[in-house]
């Protein structure tokens, strides 16, 4: 399959009056399209700033991101982003969030709202298109989150620990639907997170990073047909594997 | 059908073996028209780890404030040792979901805070003091303060300030909720190590199902609003536990299919 991402050595050194602190050290990784990629790392490894890296929020110390062999030099609406705090204007509904990106671009009132509604039909929130961020649930907020990232069409969605506010029970149902989202739309994710349990769930592959300064430390081809069963014996085994393989970040 | 007795005869048993710390009675919680609790009726047990799970939204905090008098009940009571439940002079302590540290004050300070408050000698203050940080592995951070922690630790000083006051009952609101999974169990089991060393009576609630199973002695299964008691389920399994242990999987599928709603 054809490589749409290819990080190449990248690191990140942040300078500050107390001194330095490197956070990422060579980072190597390819994403294939259509490839559900997860990044697992604990708390503080740098997972979030090589995300924004490749988003092109973030410069990079040294080393490249490539996307389709073109050097990433800023944010584009090809690589969507989901955040776990969702940002989400509060004074615009629903469908106003949705369309913000498309109108900034210059994209007709007409198709912009064909094309909202479509997305609001696919995240499954059909009847909140007028409601306001407050008025929704935390899992519905981050339906929204999704619905914008795909409303630029991007080549890539780019997640960051998007469910990592959400209950227990909500995350399981948030995981199941992003997979059933995705299913219908497929694009190239690199979906980052702390949960191992969540990584063996969605991933195709699986990078863990280590502490900082965050480098990768293993991978996981996760060949497992979906939709996965969370108590199935081979999914416990892969989660046992790979919470071995991650540092506890005390 | 035999499963079913045998679990049955297995909570009796458990009841009978054990003393009643606190007794709820028939607690009702209305916000005007909004019922939240419904006749809720259980008992918690002397030394006991009890969790409490139920489906997002079924009003477990609200349940927890109620049980806390943080907010008052509209109808019912809480009884502990006999006696109506009363801040002023039961200890009941409470570990919320972000951590609480009082930010001023010091590691060491934090802990003391609380027994300060109530009087006690000062040799026993410093002996529980002591004692309690050496077993939550906090010793070395005495002088720091709040800000200068990370979250999870800052979390286990708000466990140490609770279990310092030896409490009547240890009232827990999902503490490990943000945590990633490896740094959870690890606080688990020092949660659960600091808890067979001094045996206060906690109540765990929890949206996490794996997290109850792997913690409690009991399970209480809420249901969706008016919230009453669905079920009831002990947790034999010998400590320590492991997630993919089939008889640990059986106990979380059994707990799963009785509040799934997702």
């Amino acid at each position: 399959m054809k490589e749409i991402i290819k990080c190449e050595n990248l690191c990140k050194t942040f300078f500050t009056e107390d001194g330095e602190e490197e956070v990422l050290r060579n980072i190597n990784l390819s994403v294939k399209e259509n490839e559900f990629l997860v990044i697992l790392g604990p708390g503080q490894c740098g997972k979030t700033i090589l995300l924004n890296i490749i988003a092109g929020l973030e410069t990079a110390t040294s080393g490249r991101v490539l996307l389709e062999g073109e050097e990433v030099k800023g944010p584009s609406p090809e690589r969507g982003m989901v955040f776990q705090r969702i940002a989400l204007m509060p004074w615009k509904t629903v469908i106003d969030n949705i369309e913000l990106g498309p109108r900034l671009r210059g994209v007709p009132k007409k198709t912009r709202r064909k094309e909202a509604l479509e997305l609001i039909n696919m995240v499954g929130l059909n009847g909140f298109e007028k409601a306001y961020p407050h008025e929704l649930s935390g899992g519905m907020k981050q339906r929204v989150g999704i619905a914008r990232a795909y409303a630029s069409n991007p080549k890539i969605l780019l997640m960051d620990e998007p469910f990592g506010h959400l209950d227990a029970q909500t995350r399981y149902y948030m995981e199941e639907e992003i997979l059933r989202i995705w299913e219908q739309d497929k694009r190239t994710v690199i979906f980052v997170t702390n949960n191992i349990e969540e990584a063996v769930y969605l991933g195709d592959r699986v990078l863990i990073m280590s502490k900082l300064p965050g480098t990768i430390k293993d991978e996981h081809q996760i060949p497992m047909e979906r939709p996965r069963d969370y108590t199935d014996q081979a999914f416990l085994e892969y989660r046992q594997e790979i919470s071995e393989q991650t540092e506890l970040a005390l | 059908m035999n499963q079913e007795v045998s679990s049955i005869t297995k909570l009796e048993e458990y009841k009978k073996s054990r003393e009643k710390k606190v007794e709820v009675r028939d607690l009702i919680k209305a916000f005007d028209d909004l019922l939240v609790l419904n006749e809720v009726n259980f008992d918690i047990y002397d030394g006991e780890f009890l969790c409490i799970v139920g489906p997002t939204g079924c009003g477990k905090t609200t349940f927890l404030n109620v049980l806390a008098k943080l907010l008052p009940a509209t109808e019912g009571d809480i009884l502990i040792d006999g006696v109506s439940a009363d801040p002023k002079k039961h200890n009941i302590a409470f570990v919320f979901q972000e951590p609480s540290c009082i930010p001023w004050q010091t590691v060491e300070q934090n802990i003391r805070f609380g027994l300060e408050i109530k009087r006690l000698p000062a040799n026993e203050i410093n002996k529980r003091t002591e004692m309690v940080m050496e077993l939550i592995g906090l010793t070395r951070f005495r002088n720091y303060l709040p800000k200068e922690l990370s979250s999870s630790l800052e979390q286990r000083v708000v466990i140490a300030r609770n279990f310092v006051m030896q409490p009547d009952i240890m009232l827990m609101d999902e503490p490990y909720g943000q945590l990633d999974v490896k740094l959870r169990y690890y606080l688990e089991d020092e949660l659960i190590k600091t808890w067979q060393e001094l045996k206060p009576t906690v109540l765990f609630i929890t949206h996490n199902i794996e997290e109850a199973v792997y913690m409690a002695e009991r399970i209480l299964i809420l249901s969706n609003k008016p919230t009453t008691i669905k079920s009831e389920v002990i947790v034999d399994l010998p400590r320590p536990r492991n997630f993919a242990d089939p008889s640990f999987v059986e106990v979380r599928d059994h707990i799963t299919d009785l509040i799934r709603w997702w």
